[in-house]
């Protein structure tokens, strides 16, 4: 049978295992193993447990519940609070001051955390509240909660870049600092969006009382209390760039720094130990089981020469590169609109990766744009995990439809930095490539 | 009656995957003091280890696969829930024993090759191929076990699912994964 009706085949009974319920680890591992017992005969088999060591023990793998242990002990700290406070009193004055300092805060919390739950939710609980209060619209409000949140996988660290660098074997230190001068882009196109909006319309988000402006000495002395972890962040990312630690090394001392300024903080409890090892850890597994699945399908498929055939079937299409990266970009951008992150890179990478390379595309760039339709997928409606962590925490007037309002503009900025980053490459590579490894 | 003693089976699975899945969560602190302490010996001490990096590698291996079982119990294998999450109680548990082929199908085949692996390991009293060189054979061991644990929570679950399906209730829901530990039905 030829590997393209194979291929149709496999996909048909993943999607229809998807669609049943079965997690995607499982999904995709029973796929690899009905494609190894029919083109191979049981000893193919092999190549799980393979799989399944060369995985587990991937040194780039081992950062991912360190950095997440890092961003839940600084949350626990109260990290959020004493940011939303300096930002207020810095930037309430000014019009639309408020969601634009959420965006900027997301940034940091980026920076803290590789997920985009981080941001969104304690963003949700500590923002939303007070702009509502200070009558900020509410799309705005909404908005630049879920959009800044998204942040958090292209500001380094990223889960998202641990887990492309593992199965892609990009260098985890290029990605995440490829990723800085993109975020920085994405968060100012949505700072100036805010701004340019809120002095053509102040009614959107006016500034905040006179009688509750401070002075600047009591403003100087706000920046004390979120000195420590945003030192601990350059710290962190520093010694990556500089390259005096691996990505790895880095997630460890983040995390033991993020512990101290707990301490300081006076926050450190057995619970908050507890309950910030057992979030690390759920995360870690389920990312692990699924690279198993992901790597198990991906091997058994290149092993039957499939990579070649697709790459022939492109090419034999005799279409620009450029149609095909904006093929990719389309197929990744509708499936962020159902299947959430992860899946949508288990899915799509094992035909993705060798046909960018093919292509000639730089590994790291794609790995970037790949990171920013990660985002997107985070924040395009119907199912955009940032919306429904919105919807989690937003109080009761507010319906999924206002959620899914507010988000629309800010799709169109990260489209349109998305676009920027297609047509000026060296956004994404300047960084990378000033390192000294 | 049946089903009491039933109750007690699964109970008993359900206890060894929490236990399992909590314990090894631990080992994640461990990876990070580990890590430190290699960058500390190699900057400040000028002595690099030649365990910390390998060592924290068989400590996540170690976390992850004990981890699997502890995962299923508690839901948290993820999914996608565009059709699946709009069902009732009742269709979901038939579309889950309808899947759970699939779950032991990959996690049987997984079962079988890693116990062949296991056996050859502790014959050979293999070592790792590295400088340092510890022996390999007991992190087979652990990841047998850890695929032992999901097989068995795969089949705790493939019971429930089977009740869920005919009584259309969920009878024999699992206390620990509610968090209901110390208290009978």
């Amino acid at each position: 049978m030829s590997i393209g009706i194979v291929t149709a085949i496999l996909f048909i009974l993943l999607a229809l295992l998807l669609l049943t319920g079965l997690p995607l680890a499982f999904g995709l591992g029973a796929t690899a193993v009905v494609l190894a017992l029919w083109e191979m005969g049981p000893a193919a088999l092999f190549l799980l447990t393979t799989t399944a060591f060369s995985s587990w023990t991937s040194y780039t793998l081992v950062a991912l519940p360190l950095f997440v242990l890092m961003a839940n002990f600084l949350a626990r700290s109260g990290i959020a609070d004493d940011l939303y406070e300096m930002m207020y009193h810095w930037m309430g004055s000014l019009k639309g001051g408020l969601a634009m300092g959420t965006v900027l805060i997301c940034a940091v919390f980026a920076a803290m955390s590789g997920v985009s739950a981080a941001g969104t939710v304690t963003m949700g609980l500590v923002a939303l509240p007070s702009m509502l209060r200070r009558n900020y619209r509410k799309d705005i409000a909404l908005g630049c909660i879920s959009a800044g949140g998204s942040l958090g996988i292209l500001i380094p660290p990223s889960i998202i870049m641990i887990v492309f660098a593992s199965l892609s074997g990009a260098s985890v230190g290029k990605l995440f600092m490829a990723g800085v001068v993109p975020g920085l882009v994405i968060c100012a196109l949505f700072v100036a969006y805010i701004g340019i909006r809120a002095q053509l319309q102040p009614s959107i988000g006016p500034s905040i009382p006179e009688d509750e402006k401070i002075s600047w000495s009591q403003k100087l002395r706000l920046i004390k209390a979120v000195i420590f972890p945003v030192a601990l962040v350059f710290l962190v990312l520093g010694t990556i760039y500089t390259g005096v630690t691996t990505p790895t090394e880095a997630s460890a001392i983040g995390a033991f720094g993020a512990l101290i300024c707990a301490a300081i903080k006076k926050s450190l409890s057995w619970t908050m130990l507890k309950e910030s090892t057992i979030e690390a850890f759920k995360l870690s597994v389920m990312v692990g089981w699924i690279v198993l699945g992901a790597k198990s399908f991906s091997h058994i498929y290149a092993a039957i020469g499939a990579g070649g055939y697709i790459l022939e079937l492109i090419s034999g299409l005799e279409v620009s590169s450029w149609l095909i990266l904006l093929i990719m970009q389309l197929i990744l951008f509708l499936l962020g609109m159902f299947i959430d992150p992860i899946g949508i890179m288990m899915i799509t990478l094992p035909v993705f990766l060798p046909l960018s390379q093919e292509l000639g595309f730089d590994l790291i760039w794609f790995g970037v744009l790949f990171t920013v339709n990660m985002e997107l997928a985070f924040i395009t409606p119907p199912f955009g995990m940032n919306l429904f962590y919105m919807k989690g925490v937003v109080p009761p007037g507010i319906t999924m439809g206002d959620i899914y309002r507010s988000i629309l503009p800010f799709i169109l900025l990260e489209l349109l930095g998305l676009i920027l980053l297609v047509l000026f490459p060296e956004l994404v590579l300047w960084l990378p490539n000033l390192m000294m490894r | 009656m049946k089903l009491k003693y039933l109750r007690q089976v699964l109970g008993a699975i359900d206890a060894a995957s929490d236990w399992a899945g909590r314990l090894s969560a631990y080992l994640i602190p461990v990876m990070m003091l580990i890590m430190t302490w290699e960058v500390v010996a190699r900057y400040l001490l000028r002595q690099p280890t030649i365990w910390a990096m390998e060592t924290s590698q068989y400590l996540f291996l170690a976390t992850t696969v004990l981890g699997g079982g502890y995962l299923l119990l508690h839901g948290g294998h993820v999914n996608v829930a565009i059709l699946y999450g709009r069902l009732s109680t009742r269709i979901r548990a038939l579309f889950d024993v309808a899947t759970s082929f699939f779950f032991f199908l990959f996690i049987g085949a997984l079962l079988r090759s890693t116990w062949m692996n296991t056996v050859d390991a502790v014959v050979d009293l293999e070592h790792s191929p590295t400088y340092w060189g510890p022996p390999i054979y007991p992190v087979y061991i652990v990841m047998t076990l850890g695929v032992v644990l999901l097989l068995l929570q795969g089949l705790a679950k493939l019971i429930r699912d089977v009740m869920t399906a005919i009584t259309g209730k969920e009878e024999l829901s699992s206390r620990v994964a509610a968090g209901r530990q110390d208290q009978e039905p």
